[in-house]
């Protein structure tokens, strides 16, 4: 990487001879390699289904952005020779020009700060550099917990995921930044499957920028362990939840997907723009403006890149703008989207450090970090007392949203009936099928911070796609008055 | 096609011809890196597989109107497959310094020293095979390769398409580009092909924020199956039919799906769960079922055909160096394959001419059409109807049969009245089914196929499909 800064600089220098209003570039390496288990059986290189995909790359290109006339044009190349950056740079350029032409309005970059420095995670043991022996020894401890006796058979994948990223980003307007993030990330899929039919899939994923010896020290085994025998009593035990109007508690994991879903997506400026109209969507956020009431005043969701070892983790975005947290839903308030410096020229405002981007050959756009519900001051107890007939969804299964991040659906996987405010059994699938505001307006209470927990995840954007690395996270929330079952 | 965009021939060849040199000052150099790489691998590897693609693409992104940014991708990359004594691995590189290179192959060598057989791997294909030399014709045009930033006429023209038919908005991509891809194998296989892709898509909005409508063309060749204006004419009509849709009522109703529909509900049975490594791996929701089994209504017959005229995933071999085949997966709703590479086919069978290595992978999924129009879709439907033109986010429950899933609208979706002479729009209903309902239950087929390739569908491969009319499926609706 060292010994190619001066070819990013050359590149910078060749945009600035053609005299765009603003010029980007940004050298890029790419480490990953993924260590697989399926069934017991390693498995090396991309994954069937949508588990993995790029499972052992080295990627090592420039990517050079230009504004030319009030359009923009992007370039890509991985072949390091004076001679190709050179064409790339001509191309973005002429293409700049061209697009410039079209528009109406044109595109503009907020002004920002000026920052020339280094960033890089805080980790002892760098997961890049961890033996392969070490990693499959790491999966192997999970194979004896099915060898134990269960109602119910299973399937098992394992995936092991270690990655680097190493960036030099320089601006036409002298911003010079160096990065450098290693992550890993460990997912267990695990299918219980019933003679006869019946099955539950469960998957989880335990990710950090914190290094290996983060990722080890975490207590995997024995969660693992409890999730398996949950899962077969799932399969074996779990009754038809309850119809009708109802209370519903939803477990830290459900909150975090909510928070990342029905808050993060529609809360980028990029959505509610329509930049991402063709592609991740709209926002149901488009037509309101900044202190639209979206929820009750308990409710506060934010996101927040700067958090130490997690897997969203940067100090400054793709465009050299300093990293902070993002106040996104505030009392109940729509408080503060996402921006890049693209969206906060339109708004004309300061981007947030939003922007994101997963390689040398994809464009920054508007992302999230690690978004959550903040925690509120309500124990779990306090929580159950006094709902009369309810249902605790501690984890969820299949989910999915529209593309104004509006209608939601979430389906319940650990999922237990609450009646005169005490646990009882184990309910099979609940289905909250609910509108974004309707989610908001029935929160009631958050829990404290005793039962808040991350998951990792790989939030997908953009054409062509971009998985990248986010937290999801959040305490238990509780809804009053919700109907389960899609209406019908 | 009327209305195309012109641009000027001279301009097109003088450009053309700078182009074509730097792309084949390119692929002099790839060839020298697959030179080196392979032998760097007969150091240690009993059998290897590289390909090397060099590939120039395209974006042309815009919504509101506006076109956002115009990408350009410029690269070199060497998918390789290593094997020492039936130890695997594959890597993609597309870091190209030699050092980097050189430390990566050392690195595949330790891993492959350090790691159990594949048992899933018997052996490489031997060579040489005979391609089928009239493939390379179906799939490449030249004029892709010199369209560069004129590619942005085609983009004006059907904004101005969209907006006329009473779209206000309107939001979409235009990739377009050309690969070379060169394989070589430890097995005495070389081959290489070029292949040029075109896929434009548009959405049209309203004011009305749910009345929108989106549709797409995709192919390989300029002047064949290629036609942007037409999909920003269906977009913008769909959009505006769409305006003043009331939320839907849960329930039973028949369906009829436009071709791009199927590529999120349809083919993910015979592109992802017939994939032999899947079954193989109990990751499919066929498990338990063999050849000769029922698993859809007797209408229905797909196969996959990696030979398909202007198809984006045709090739004249696959990834092994197999030539590509045609392979019947369900015939009249009975199955008779799964699609495999060599390693995983059964003893009395032959390779699919789907490899992938180590997983199989779909080409191009073909629908048998039927016999009707989308009008007599209509015309026949039996009982509550809907026509839904599009959908997305697609998710499971499990792989685990049946496939449980539930799939969102999101462009004009109509409740079909009076056998088709009335559609009202509705909008916020959900597909719930499971993948052996759909193929069950698909009673009836349009008489043409579309070719569609969507971002980021759930067969994640294209799909040639006509309208079909699918009975008996449940919808819901959000309850707040």
């Amino acid at each position: 990487m060292e010994e190619y800064k001066d070819l990013a600089e050359f590149a910078l220098r060749e945009c600035q001879e053609k005299h765009p209003s603003y010029a980007d570039v940004r050298l890029e390496l790419n480490q990953r390699d993924t260590v697989s288990f399926i069934n017991g059986k390693m498995h090396i290189g991309n994954l069937p289904i949508d588990l993995t995909d790029n499972a052992f790359t080295r990627k090592f290109g420039l990517n050079v952005r230009m504004i030319v006339n009030g359009g923009m044009g992007m370039g890509t190349t991985n072949q390091l020779t004076k001679e190709s950056i050179i064409q790339v740079i001509n191309y973005a350029y002429k293409t700049a020009k061209r697009n410039g032409e079209q528009r109406k309005v044109p595109i503009r970059m907020s002004e920002e700060e000026i920052y020339e420095d280094s960033w890089k995670s805080s980790y002892k043991i760098n997961p890049t550099d961890v033996s392969l022996e070490e990693r499959i020894e790491f999966i192997k401890q999970f194979f004896p917990l099915f060898d134990e006796k269960y109602p119910i058979a299973f399937i098992h994948v394992f995936v092991l995921i270690t990655e680097q990223r190493d960036t030099y980003f320089l601006t036409s307007e002298g911003t010079k930044i160096t990065g450098h993030v290693p992550r890993v990330a460990f997912i267990p899929v695990i299918i219980g499957v019933q003679s006869g039919g019946r099955n539950e899939q469960m998957m989880r994923t335990y990710a950090t920028s914190s290094g290996w010896d983060e990722l080890t020290s975490w207590n995997i085994l024995e969660e693992i362990r409890n999730k398996i025998n949950i899962l077969a009593d799932i399969v074996t035990k779990a009754k038809k939840p309850p119809e009708g109007d109802i209370d519903l508690i939803l477990g830290p994991d459900v909150a975090g997907i909510i928070s990342h879903e029905n808050c993060g997506h529609p809360h980028e400026a990029d959505r509610i723009l329509g930049r991402e109209g063709a592609q991740a969507g709209e926002s149901y956020l488009r037509e309101q403006e900044l202190g639209f009431k979206i929820g009750n005043d308990c409710v506060n969701v934010y996101d927040d890149p700067t958090i130490p070892g997690s897997y969203g983790f940067y100090l400054y975005d793709d465009e050299g703008v300093k990293a902070r947290k993002r106040e996104l839903i505030k009392g109940g308030i729509f408080n503060e989207m996402l921006q890049n410096r693209e969206t906060a020229a339109f708004f004309n405002t300061k981007s947030n450090a939003a922007a994101r981007a997963v390689a040398y050959d994809r464009e920054p756009i508007v992302r999230m970090a690690n978004t959550y519900f903040a925690e509120g001051d309500y124990s779990f107890e306090e929580m159950v007392e006094d709902v009369k007939l309810g249902i605790y969804m501690k984890s969820f299964t299949e989910w999915n949203i529209d593309d104004k991040r509006l209608q939601a659906k979430y389906v319940g996987q650990e999922a237990y009936l609450i009646e005169n405010g005490e646990i009882k059994g184990l309910v099979s699938k609940p289905v909250l099928e609910i509108s974004s505001l309707g989610l908001f307006t029935s929160i009631d209470a958050q829990g404290d911070g005793e039962s808040f927990r991350w998951e990792g995840a790989f939030c997908g954007k953009s054409e062509p796609g971009q998985g990248l690395p986010v937290w999801t996270g959040g305490p238990n929330i509780r809804l009053r008055d919700v109907k389960l079952g899609g209406g019908m | 096609m009327d209305g195309r965009p012109k641009h000027s021939t001279k301009r097109c060849k003088v450009r053309g011809r700078d182009v074509i040199m730097e792309k084949e000052r390119k692929i002099d150099e790839l060839k020298d890196i697959i030179s080196h790489i392979k032998n760097q691998l007969k150091k240690f590897c009993t059998e290897w597989v590289i390909n090397g693609i060099y590939t120039n693409q395209n974006q042309i992104r815009f919504s509101e109107k506006n076109i956002d940014i115009h990408k350009n991708w410029d690269a070199t990359r060497i998918n390789i497959f290593l094997s020492k004594k039936r130890r695997t691995s594959e890597i993609t590189i597309d870091d190209l310094r030699i050092k980097s290179i050189d430390q990566t192959l050392k690195y595949c060598e330790n891993l492959l020293n350090s790691s159990k057989r594949n048992t899933n791997f018997k052996h490489l294909p031997k060579g040489p095979f005979k391609y089928d030399s009239s493939i390379q014709n179906k799939i490449y045009d030249e004029n892709v390769v010199k369209l560069e930033e004129h590619a942005i006429d085609y983009v004006e023209k059907s904004i101005e398409a969209c907006i006329r038919q009473g779209a206000v908005r309107a939001a979409g991509s235009f990739f377009y580009g050309y690969l070379h891809n060169f394989l070589e194998t430890s097995e005495g296989i070389e081959g290489n092909y070029k292949r040029s892709n075109l896929n434009f898509r548009i959405r049209a909005f309203a004011e009305d924020m749910y009345a929108t409508g989106e549709a797409l063309t995709v192919s390989t060749h300029l002047e064949k199956d290629f036609d942007p204006i037409a999909a920003a004419t269906e977009a913008g009509q769909i959009c505006k039919q769409a305006i003043g849709g009331k939320k839907g009522s849960p329930g039973i109703y028949n369906i009829i799906i436009y071709p791009k529909v199927s590529t999120e509900i349809q083919a993910p049975t015979p592109a992802l769960a017939m994939n032999k490594y899947v079954m193989k791996m109990g990751l499919s929701w066929l498990i338990g079922k063999k050849k000769g089994d029922k698993i859809g209504n007797a209408k229905v017959t797909i196969r996959d055909d990696g030979t398909r005229e202007y198809g984006l995933a045709t090739s004249p071999f696959d990834e092994e160096g197999v030539p590509r085949k045609r392979t019947i997966l369900i015939k009249d709703g009975i199955i008779q394959n799964f699609f495999t590479n060599t390693s995983l086919s059964e003893k009395d069978e032959e390779s699919t001419a789907n490899a992938g290595i180590t997983i199989p992978k779909p080409t191009n999924t073909v629908f048998k059409p039927g016999d009707h129009t989308l009008e007599e879709l209509m015309e026949i439907s039996e009982g509550p109807t809907l026509l839904i033109t599009s959908t997305w986010y697609t998710r499971y429950q499990s792989y685990a049969p049946p496939g449980v899933f539930s799939s969102l609208p999101k462009d004009g979706i109509f409740l079909v009245e009076n056998h088709g002479r009335n559609l009202t729009p509705l909008r916020e209903l959900r597909i719930n089914s499971n993948q052996y309902e759909m193929l069950e239950n698909t009673i009836a087929l349009g008489k043409e196929n579309k070719q569609v390739s969507t971002w980021l569908s759930t067969s994640n491969n294209t799909v040639f499909a006509p309208y079909m009319l699918i009975k008996n499926i449940k919808m819901t609706t959000g309850t707040k």
